[in-house]
């Protein structure tokens, strides 16, 4: 054998002997009272496992790679002081907490939780509750955020935080969290190859989900309801949305998804339901928007002129006060095959497709674009004639933005509904 | 008294037609430009025109990006300081600093302080660059 190679071989040994991981146990009348003690004498790749109790601390900053690993959830209260977990080791484990009460700073992100330039890490099954910011991901790569609870107290709060706040990462997978009560439920800025799988994003101020400058993403099986803007997707590449569910984002400036800017993407067997508008698109080029129900929408899609090249094939429209809105006389975007429910088709060719297209911009919708409180005469006989007349000789609505072969019943599709 | 009338219905229109600085609603006003609600009170930015029209954004990146792609005379041009969160002050009392290392929520890194000294502390600390209102509009409006 020769000499390096030996050198390499007996090097192999030693590293590969068994490491002395430890196992140290916190709880209130234990010998390690605190966490930070057992996070002090804990060694790389050490357990340190916290029973149940009520620990009031926050600082806790983590420089080795260790598990922490909570008993029926211990209680960690910050006493609405500063952040929890801090953790700058790699491949460290945070499972099983009940975080609470952080202080509301304006200049500190303060949070739960939060990573700082490390890979490999695990945060799963806790809780947090009014912790400001609540996981915080900065230059991150490789990390798994997994089933935790986070709910934010927004009452009194001029300011609130993130529940998942993500800067600056890369291959991020974050899975089955439910998020509350926070500024934006999921935020992700300069996230790239990264997942976000069966979330539930709810009641947050702003956006359940707010995707900027994030490239070649995926989203699926998530449902954002309830939140004051819904979902915001903007100035990225090459998303990919399939099988969400949003709900009930309703309000003056609320969409189920507001896409800006962005291009390339993939967005099929969503439903949108009960959203002031279902999607609002401006400046958004190349989709495909496929196989998605647009239920009982305010607007099911408004489509500014500025988005050029999508294609919308095989969705159904079904119950929307008005299916689609542009600002456009044109239609640089292809829409066919769609199920339109306020379409009276008929198929006396028997192809499949009804036999007269279908111009889904209504000369009403344009007035309330408009001028809103033309709601008021909604469902009046006038509107009806008008918009009868419109689309016979189109004159103010764009004639050219028209499906040429309407689905004649409701397309069947996969979906994603919560009770699978 | 008719004459009386009359002029005070003209100055009250003189009036009502004065543009005037709104303040921003967080939570629930939509940036004119990005089409986000404004919602981190550290940033904002508002200009109104010499018609007295209102134009809210929610970084002054997005305020600068609209002014690039709109032709408006302006008779208010005004931003929130990181450290006088939610009050608009004259865009042209405050510092500029544009640093890898202090993120703005439209990705320009860029952030207002209400004074110079303020400014230079966190450049001290975070790095960067800093600008004056005149010179911010010029490196936005020639790349």
């Amino acid at each position: 054998m020769t000499k390096p190679l030996l050198i390499l071989v007996s090097a192999f040994c030693f590293f590969a002997l068994p490491l002395q991981a430890k196992i140290l146990t916190v709880c209130t009348n234990c010998p390690l009272r605190t966490i930070h003690q057992g996070v002090a004498l804990s060694e790389r790749g050490d357990t340190v496992l916290v029973k149940s109790g009520y620990y009031p601390e926050n600082l806790i900053e983590i420089h080795q790679p260790v598990v922490l690993v909570g008993e029926n959830y211990p209680v960690i209260d910050s006493k609405y002081g500063g952040e929890i977990f801090t953790v700058f080791a790699d491949s460290t484990v945070i499972k099983g907490f009940q975080l609470q009460h952080i202080g509301v700073s304006y200049l500190k992100e303060q949070s739960g939780i939060r990573l700082v330039e490390n890979q490999g890490c695990t945060i799963e099954n806790n809780r947090l509750i009014d912790t400001f910011f609540g996981i915080y991901l900065k230059n991150v790569k490789h990390t798994t955020v997994r089933n935790n609870v986070i709910s934010g107290n927004l009452e009194g709060k001029s300011d609130p935080g993130n529940a998942i706040h993500l800067w600056q990462c890369q291959e991020i997978f974050i899975e089955g969290n439910q998020v509350s009560g926070h500024r934006d439920g999921i935020y992700f800025e300069f996230v790239n190859n990264s997942k976000i799988k069966g979330n539930k994003s709810m009641d947050n101020q702003r956006y359940g989900l707010h995707f900027m400058f994030s490239n070649n993403d995926v989203y699926e099986e998530n449902i954002f309801q309830s939140n004051g803007a819904g979902v915001a997707v903007m100035f990225s590449q090459y998303i990919i949305m399939h099988r969400n569910a949003f709900v009930k984002n309703w309000g003056g400036a609320a969409y189920g998804i507001l896409l800006k800017e962005i291009s390339h993407g993939e967005m099929t067997c969503n439903t949108f339901e009960e959203n002031t508008k279902g999607i609002y698109a401006e400046g958004a080029n190349d989709l495909l928007i496929r196989n998605n129900d647009f239920l009982a929408n305010g607007w099911a899609i408004d489509i500014k002129g500025s988005s050029v090249d999508n294609e919308i094939l095989e969705n159904n429209f079904i119950s929307n006060t008005f299916d689609v809105v542009t600002n456009s006389k044109r239609n640089p975007n292809l829409f066919l095959h769609n199920y339109w429910s306020h379409h009276p088709a008929y198929d006396l060719n028997r192809d499949g497709y009804a036999d007269v297209p279908y111009l889904p911009v209504s000369l009403f919708s344009i007035i309330v674009e408009k001028i809103p409180a033309a709601t008021m005469l909604l469902h009046s006989m006038l509107v009806y004639l008008f918009d009868y007349a419109e689309k016979i000789f189109p004159s103010l609505i764009p004639a050219a933005l028209s499906d040429e072969e309407p689905a004649l019943r409701p397309i069947q599709h996969d979906t994603f509904t919560e009770s699978k | 008294m008719q004459l009386k009338t009359g002029i005070g219905l003209v100055l009250t229109l003189m009036i009502a037609c004065r543009p005037e600085v709104e303040e921003i609603q967080y939570g629930s006003d939509a940036c004119a430009y990005c089409r986000m609600t404004i919602s981190d009170r550290k940033y904002g930015a508002e200009f109104v025109t010499q018609k007295g029209k209102v134009f809210k954004f929610d970084a002054v990146e997005c305020m600068l990006g609209y002014r690039k792609e709109n032709e408006e005379t302006y008779a208010y041009d005004m931003a929130v300081a990181y450290n006088r969160p939610g009050v608009l002050q004259s865009a042209d009392s405050l510092t500029y600093l544009i640093s890898p290392n202090l993120p703005s929520p439209m990705g320009e890194f860029l952030t207002a302080f209400s004074t110079q000294s303020v400014a230079q502390e966190f450049q001290e600390e975070k790095g960067g660059e800093l600008f004056n209102w005149p010179d911010l509009q010029i490196k936005f409006e020639t790349r």
